[in-house]
């Protein structure tokens, strides 16, 4: 008690910011609730009646649900495996170049796409890759290829979202890469340069091996938003044609729970997403701490 | 230490062709754009690259103009942009100043308490029952209260109060001064860098941001921009322009990239701006939390 009285004003200060916290961020994990009820709008979530993993159940038994897993699962591969790396490479090039003012220029013009939005981008991605009037179908002709209709086919849905994904952001994600290699001490490359070592060398055994706790903090950070990811993107640049391999977890739950009112079933699978993505980030996390022998980690 | 052999000048080569590509990906759409948006109707139908228009027009940016919801949403992206960031500030500073005092109890637990929610979403349904709970549907202020708790931000300003030289507290401690001000007078001044970092962080969220409109608002006179955006460039709603009394109407292309144009102009504004702090940001952004 004296020691609320004594700090009254931070009380008071941080009081008012957990609230936000508290209302906005654990009142949904209230609502979670709704996954073992049958979520009637009257009753409320606390009146409905309980059914337990009965929506599980459901979920398990639906060919639905191992589609949309499966999209969710291959899509956030794709992007670990090409989108992120890409910014490491960006950096790593980067970092060759003599010229300051060609590198400055890079950086400059590579980080404007950061700050469009998704529904600018997608839309622009939409009109370029139109098989009639987009540029990318006359640059194909040139080739004497007949134009495709990318974001008609589903086959090439998930190479589309990945390659926007790395456009919008390889720049952006590049300069803490960028950062950590031009901490990397000159002696080290002088020293290896009179030793005879190449080019390609130091690249892959001063520079790579400088940035990876860089690389390890970036990845784990990467992880939380996981099964996340892209919902903004998607959303935007799919289309009944490619609900096969474009639907993810989140753009369902959108369509079928928000639009068709399917609100327990829904949460349901909301709640499968985000249990999955924990585990996927304490299990990186207690991965990276262990291999580099607790010094890095996000905590 | 420049002994030059040919692999090396190829490598060398190889990169800035590489890096100079990757700058024409993303300058040739912006050209494209700007031009098919000037473009005569005719001009903007034609398939391939666009430079320059050959007869400059404004037609489609009157068109625009004249969308009914162009200026609600502008005016509505607006509120969001003030309100919103003001907010993001209060509620970042208010949670970070007494977690940065030695003296405030439970630190470890509150911070544990706000790393949680980093890592552990309700997910989208239970977010939207919340917004009906809290009558918060189809108004603006879902646009700005939920935003305004954000974990990671808290963090990121927390290292940088921790990074305040504790005498400088003390000394006005001992001066009688109270916490209140103490935060007023020593840590806000001195916490400029990552006050403008944060407030812009917050800002181009703000801009960009369609996704709390998608899911909670339905109400059209209530729409921030990228969503009218959206309506427009990517559902293809373009029926309220089909009213237009001229004789040749703008292509759709051109009114549609006409719309990009306006609807990123305020971050191509403050791009400069921006860059200057954001690059410093990020690395602020970076400290361990």
């Amino acid at each position: 008690m004296k020691m609320l009285l004594k700090h009254r004003e931070l009380f008071a200060l941080y009081l008012f910011a957990f609230a936000f916290f508290i209302v906005f961020k654990y009142g949904p994990i209230y609502g979670v609730l709704i996954a073992f009820k049958d979520f009637r709008v009257i009753d409320g979530i606390w009146g409905s009646p309980w059914v337990g993993f009965k929506h599980f159940e459901e979920l398990f038994q639906n060919a639905d649900f191992y589609r949309l897993l499966k999209n969710t699962l291959l899509l956030n591969l794709y992007m670990l495996i090409f989108a992120f790396p890409a910014p490491i490479v960006l950096a790593l090039m980067l970092n060759e170049i003599r010229s300051r003012f060609f590198q400055r220029f890079v950086q400059m013009t590579m980080y404007l796409p950061h700050f469009v939005s998704w529904v600018i981008m997608s839309g622009l991605v939409i009109y370029f890759l139109s098989p009639t009037t987009g540029v990318i179908a006359e640059i194909f002709g040139w080739f004497g290829a007949k134009p495709i209709f990318f974001l008609g086919q589903k086959e090439y849905f998930r190479p589309v979202v990945v390659a926007s994904a790395i456009l919008k952001d390889i720049g952006w994600s590049s300069i803490i890469y960028f950062a950590a290699l031009s901490g990397i001490s000159p002696e080290l490359h002088e020293s290896a340069t009179i030793d005879g070592a190449s080019r390609w060398q130091r690249i892959l055994r001063i520079n790579i091996p400088s940035i990876m706790p860089t690389v390890a903090i970036m990845f784990i950070l990467n992880l939380g938003s996981f099964l996340s990811a892209n919902f903004e993107q998607v959303i935007n640049l799919i289309n009944p044609v490619t609900y096969e391999t474009g639907d993810v977890i989140d753009t369902y739950v959108y369509r079928v729970g928000l639009q068709q009112f399917q609100y327990s079933y829904t949460a349901a699978i909301g709640l499968f997403k985000s249990l999955v993505g924990l585990v996927l980030i304490l299990g990186a996390n207690f991965t990276v701490r262990r291999l580099s022998r607790g010094e890095n980690g996000l905590w | 230490m420049n002994i030059r052999t040919w692999q090396d000048r190829l490598a060398v080569g190889v990169i800035y062709v590489l890096l100079g590509l990757l700058v024409v990906v993303v300058v040739y759409p912006f050209i494209h754009v700007l031009s098919v948006s000037f473009s005569s109707r005719g001009e903007a139908l034609k398939s391939g690259f666009h430079w320059i228009p050959r007869q400059p027009t404004l037609d489609a940016y009157r068109n625009l103009l004249t969308y009914p919801y162009i200026w609600s949403g502008y005016g509505n992206t607006l509120f969001r942009m003030v309100i919103g960031t003001f907010l993001t500030l209060a509620v970042t500073v208010c949670a970070a100043y007494p977690l940065s005092r030695k003296e405030f109890p439970w630190k470890r637990v509150l911070i544990l308490l706000l790393l949680f929610t980093m890592i552990f979403d309700g997910g989208i349904v239970p977010n939207y029952l919340l917004m009906k709970e809290l009558h918060l549907l189809n108004t603006r202020w879902v646009y700005v209260l939920p935003s305004a708790a954000n974990a990671f931000e808290v963090l990121v300003m927390l290292s940088f109060f921790r990074s305040i030289p504790d005498e400088l507290v003390e000394a006005a401690r001992i001066d009688g001064a109270r916490d209140m001000r103490i935060l007023a007078r020593i840590v806000l001044p001195l916490s400029m860098p990552v006050l403008v970092t944060i407030g812009l962080w917050s800002l181009v969220y703000h801009i960009n941001a369609f996704m709390d409109n998608l899911l909670y608002v339905t109400d059209q006179g209530k729409f921030v921009l990228q969503q009218i955006v959206r309506n427009i460039l990517i559902q293809n709603q373009l029926d309220a322009f089909t009213a237009s009394t001229s004789e040749v109407p703008p292509a759709p292309e051109s009114l549609k990239m006409s719309t990009v144009i306006v609807s990123a102009l305020p971050v191509l504004v403050m791009y400069p701006f921006l860059l200057r702090y954001f690059e410093k940001g990020t690395m602020i952004g970076s400290v361990k939390g």
